[in-house]
């Protein structure tokens, strides 16, 4: 059964790359904080309701957009440090949490590179991140993704994290280098 | 193989991270081998439970909980001693809570896991200020909101409400409906203040209002406490079974995670959920049972809630407009404010008129058949019967209500739902349709469409109401209704069923006419047009006379609107069309004097109504209007032999398209009618043997064709059919040159039309007469390329379009494609012989035998005979040596038609001089 149906990415992979593109384009410039969830939420309901039929499940589907998402946001923070460059830098940044609780603002361009390092170190460790930060899914979607505990997933953020920060913080901030 | 270093480092990460602060360092010194220490100190370092990666929807109780576990009864926590735990849920834990001065009860409200200090406290307490200001009986008073010092964390002390849930309360007293309502009424007051205050509530639900013992006051608890709290967007943060206790209470704006739509009128749609409920006794308007976290909120985002009606049709009517107007999925369309949901509530009570209009079920179908353009057809017919049973279920409302039509409430409320049915079917469902026609295999979905809107007409009709635009508006629905059941584009064939509608449209119009009603010149033109609709479905059942009194009828009834109406725009062109009709109609009776005195009558309306009109878009349409006629009275005249007259509609012709090209002069439509206008001209031309004239037309039309196809040539998927245009106006261009013996400008234009060549070549499969286009380049190329000696050069080119020919002749072969054929083999017999290859040149003389013997056979003109000699001469130029090659050539090539003669005189020398030397 499985066997039969090729594999979306291709032909969907514009469609979400679109509705990526559309979700920055609406969010207001001067706040460039962006809530993956929700943005993975509004392609799911965007690309979903079209042929629910080509998706196993939400997390499947989320996991295919993490990987754009990642795409998308790194392009889109390529090009505003181009456009900025030479001036006050201007962070894209990506919360993970609720826009609204005080976790630090992440940004996307150094997180990307550190997050290149973790997976020549740890693939595994690092997919988890992706589909957390850029999937926006949750502990237990991961989980099912992966196919590994919800434990495991919380431990492997856990360690992720301090990893990446003591990364990002030793770079320091690569563009002005 | 040995763990890596990373491997080895997140063992002792995890091991390390559970221990509390105090012991790590004892870990790291005795635990943590030497090399990997440092790196394992630093990590450590980082570490944060709410980091950028926190995981959500924790089902373990988040690490910071032990803060608030701690608390137990007796416990001071800012001033207020802990009584006992009323409930504990995703967000913290509520305590009852005693407070010394002033000396009350209240409720306390303490947050898992909320870190405090910074940004967030200072928050914290701002939004707590802003609820302090929420002052009204139907709201739980926030007494304070603080952090406890000592103990780090963040409380909220709120009156404690001895009350009962709500829908506990409607059971246990068993509420009517009306005490029900009234309830719903002075939530929706409490919810007021609080917008007023500027305070949205966001997660309003029954479990968050409780009803006072006392006095039976609703009160709502946890006003702006989401927001307050950080909490509200984050679905994930709290337990599934929670989040699905939340989520059916989510607008459709909150479920679609559109968090910046969020505003009033989303505690508006809360309230029509809450109303819901309570009226249907704890039914949510989205059944979300069983569905999984996802799927519960894509039903809220794409399906429209349950009608409260079917649940509960007792409140059919006003309540339940009044309900689904609070649940419509788009903010606009609901009420704008809690309060005038309120004020509707309040005057169905008082039984006073609502202020609400249903939301007409054709709005939903067509905003829906908008949204989803790949609907299939199967869905459209279940859609529609809904649409089909709800317009029904609304003409049995308007049936009861007459009967009782005393009273005023009633009266109002049927010509209300009147208005909906009359909507409906005169608007509704041909918006409706219009947005599912395109729809492959949507005929079942649109027959449905229009049978219900059929049945809705025949309902509005037997009214009998004298009111003018009523009549009006159902004559044109019940013409729109013939038009699609039989008479345009998108027709389901139905000419029988068109008929009828037609003629109950006809009989309204006369009845209209015939009223006191001041007629409009518009009614007039209807009327008519519908008996000339009338007249195309008879000429579709070829019944002629029965067309063309339907017809003169149409005229009639038409042309003293012209007189009444001097001003009417659309009169003069609508007759015009008519007579036009008429005029072909006359002409396919073979009466063509009484047919182009129709013509012309049509004509001159045309050119009446292009003076009459203002716009360039109504420019344009008129004089497409006199192209057509000009065109085909033209061809009538050139089929006769009269070349004069012909020319004279021609050059009508091109000089309205010159016009129409200046008005618009992007449209494409009319670029390509004007180079159809040079073509036609130079057809005259070419048939008077006017060479030169039709060259000139032809390089015109060649430079419309060339200019249109440039557009997007270059483009990857260039138009094809422009560039077929395009290759045919090179083809004629080149062919006239050449045989005026202008053989450098035929290379030149075959050279400029290369391009058109190529685009096409790799295309030829799909369409025949590409490929013949194709073949006659070869052709024309090759013969060209004969007079230059080229005959290497002209068997490559014909070489290379063997494909094409292949292809050309797999169909069928409409008249002149067989000469093509010909010219083909015929030209590669003479190249082979030009080049010595006699033997394979004589193989090919059968299949040209072939050819010319089935071009006599179906064609009966004067030009096979010549075309018979030809072959002759070829053949016996091949006969000779040789020498006679260029006599061959000359025998195929030379002049056609009148000149044949000639060129046989030539032959027949060349082959004597050939035959001499060879003795």
């Amino acid at each position: 059964m499985s066997g039969e149906r090729p594999d979306p990415l291709p032909e969907v992979y514009t469609e979400l790359r679109a509705v990526a593109a559309g979700y920055l384009r609406r969010t207001p410039s001067a706040a460039p904080t962006i809530q993956a969830t929700a943005l993975v939420h509004e392609a799911w309901l965007q690309i979903a309701k079209h042929d629910e039929t080509r998706w196993r499940s939400r997390t499947h589907f989320a996991a295919l957009a993490s990987k754009v998402m990642r795409d998308v946001l790194v392009d889109e923070a390529r090009a505003r440090k181009a456009a900025k460059r030479g001036g006050d830098r201007q962070r894209l940044t990506l919360s993970g949490l609720s826009p609204e609780t005080d976790s630090p603002d992440v940004d996307v361009l150094a997180l990307h590179e550190a997050l290149e390092r973790l997976a020549a170190e740890d693939p595994e460790q690092a997919r988890i991140v992706e589909l957390r930060f850029f999937g926006g899914m949750t502990g237990d979607e991961i989980a099912e993704t992966v196919g590994v505990s919800r434990r495991t997933v919380v431990r492997e953020l856990k360690m992720a994290q301090a990893w990446l920060l003591r990364e990002m913080t030793r770079d320091g901030d690569p563009s002005d280098g | 193989m040995a763990e890596s270093r990373h491997a080895r480092l997140k063992a002792l990460f995890t091991e390390a991270v559970d221990l509390p602060p105090g012991q790590r360092e004892a870990f790291l010194a005795e635990s943590c081998p030497v090399d990997l220490r440092d790196e394992l100190e630093e990590l450590l370092d980082f570490e944060t439970d709410d980091g950028f990666l926190a995981p959500e929807c924790d089902s373990t109780p988040p690490p910071a909980a032990p803060a608030a576990a701690r608390l137990d009864d007796g416990q001071l926590l800012g001033g207020y001693r802990i009584l006992r735990e009323l409930g504990a849920g995703g967000m913290g834990r509520v305590f009852e809570a005693e407070q010394d001065r002033p000396r009350r009860l209240v409720a306390l409200k303490v947050v898992h896991g909320l870190r405090t200090g910074g940004e967030l406290a200072r928050r914290f307490e701002r939004e707590a200020e802003v609820l302090g200001r929420l002052e009204h009986p139907g709201i739980a008073r926030i007494c304070e909101a603080g952090i406890d010092e000592a103990l780090g964390v963040p409380f909220l002390a709120m009156e404690l409400v001895d009350g009962v849930p709500l829908l506990d309360f409607a059971r246990n007293h068993a509420l009517d409906d009306r005490e029900r309502l009234d309830l719903i009424a002075r939530i929706a007051d409490a919810v007021q203040h609080a917008h007023q205050k500027g305070v949205i509530h966001r997660d309003l639900k029954p479990g968050n209002v409780l009803v006072a013992r006392s006095d039976a006051t609703p009160r709502i608890l946890d006003f702006g406490i989401a927001r307050t709290f950080g909490h509200d967007d984050d679905l994930d943060t709290t337990r599934d079974g929670q989040v699905l206790g939340t989520v059916t209470h989510m607008s459709p704006e909150q479920a679609a995670g559109r968090l910046e739509d969020v505003d009033t009128r989303t505690d508006v749609y809360a309230l029509g959920v809450l109303a819901f409920e309570l009226l249907t006794d704890g039914e949510q308007p989205h059944d979300t049972t069983g569905l999984g976290l996802h799927a519960a909120l894509s039903r809220i985002v794409e399906t429209p809630a349950r009608r409260l009606d079917q649940l509960v049709p007792r409140l059919r009517g006003d309540v339940a407009t009044i309900v689904h107007k609070a649940l419509q999925p788009e903010r606009d369309r609901r009420y704008q404010s809690a309060a005038a949901f309120a004020d509707d509530v309040r005057r169905y009570l008082g039984a006073q008129p609502i202020q609400a209009r249903p939301a007409t079920p054709w709005y939903q179908v067509s905003r829906f058949a908008a949204r989803n353009r790949s609907l299939t057809a199967a869905a459209a017919v279940a859609i529609l019967s809904l649409v089909g049973g709800t317009a029904v279920a609304t003409w049995k409302a308007i049936e009861a209500s007459e009967a009782a039509a005393q009273e005023r409430e009633a009266r109002q409320r049927a010509e209300r739902r009147l208005g909906d049915v009359r909507e409906f079917a005169t608007k509704a469902v041909f918006e409706i349709h219009d947005e599912i026609k395109h729809l492959s295999g949507s005929i079942d979905a649109r027959r449905q469409l229009l049978d219900v809107g059929h049945d809705a007409l025949v309902r509005l009709q037997a009214e009998e109401s004298d009111d003018p635009d009523l009549i009006r508006e159902v004559a044109v629905a019940w013409s729109q209704q013939g038009r699609l059941r039989g008479g345009d584009t998108y027709h389901l064939g139905k000419s029988a069923d068109a008929t009828s509608c037609f003629e109950t449209a006809i009989t309204l119009w006369q009845r209209l006419l015939a009223s006191d009603a001041a007629p409009k010149a518009t009614d007039r033109s209807k009327l008519g047009l519908t008996h000339y609709r009338l007249a195309m479905l008879d000429l579709d059942a070829r019944d002629l006379d029965a067309a063309e009194q339907r017809l003169r009828t149409a005229i009639e009834v038409m042309e003293p609107g012209l007189e009444a109406f001097p001003e009417h725009m659309d009169l003069p062109g609508d007759l015009g069309s008519v007579w036009t009709r008429l005029g072909r109609v006359l002409m396919e009776q073979e009466r063509a004097a009484e047919a182009l005195q129709a013509i012309e009558t049509g004509l001159a309306l045309n050119r009446e109504s292009l003076l009459r009109a203002v716009s360039d878009e109504d420019r344009a349409y008129h004089l497409r209007g006199l192209i057509v006629s000009h065109n085909w009275l033209g061809n009538h005249h050139y089929d006769r032999g009269d070349l004069e007259a012909a020319e004279t509609e021609y050059r009508q012709y091109l000089d309205y398209a010159e016009q129409v090209c200046a008005l618009l002069p992007d449209d494409e439509l009319d670029a390509s009618n004007l180079a159809i206008a040079h073509k036609k001209l130079a057809r005259v031309h070419r048939k008077r043997g006017a060479l030169d004239a039709a060259l000139q037309a032809e390089r015109h039309a060649l430079d419309v064709m060339e200019s249109l196809a440039a557009v997007d040539a270059g483009s990857r998927e260039p138009n094809l059919r422009r560039v077929s245009q395009w290759l045919d106006s090179t083809l004629s261009c080149a062919g006239t040159e050449l045989q005026l013996g202008r053989a450098a400008a035929a290379r030149e234009t075959l050279a400029r039309g290369l391009l058109a060549r190529q685009l096409l070549t790799p295309h030829i499969a799909d369409t025949q007469s590409w490929a013949w286009s194709c073949v006659a380049y070869a052709n024309l190329a090759a013969e060209l390329l004969l007079l230059q000696d080229d005959a290497v050069g002209a068997l490559r080119e014909l070489h290379d379009a063997g494909p094409a020919l292949r292809r050309a002749l797999a169909g069928d072969t409409p008249k002149g494609t067989l000469r093509t054929a010909a010219d083909f083999v015929a030209l590669r017999i003479v190249t082979r012989s030009r080049l010595g290859q006699d033997q394979q040149a004589r193989e090919e003389l059968p299949e040209l035998r072939r050819l010319t013997r089935e071009i006599l056979d179906r064609e009966a003109s004067d030009e096979p005979r010549s075309f018979e000699l030809q072959l002759e001469l070829l053949d016996g130029a091949l006969r000779g040596s040789s020498e006679t090659a260029h006599a061959a050539t000359q025998a195929w090539l030379g002049p056609r038609g009148d000149k044949a003669s000639e060129a046989e005189r030539r032959v027949r020398r060349a082959l004597a001089i050939a035959e001499s030397r060879r003795r």
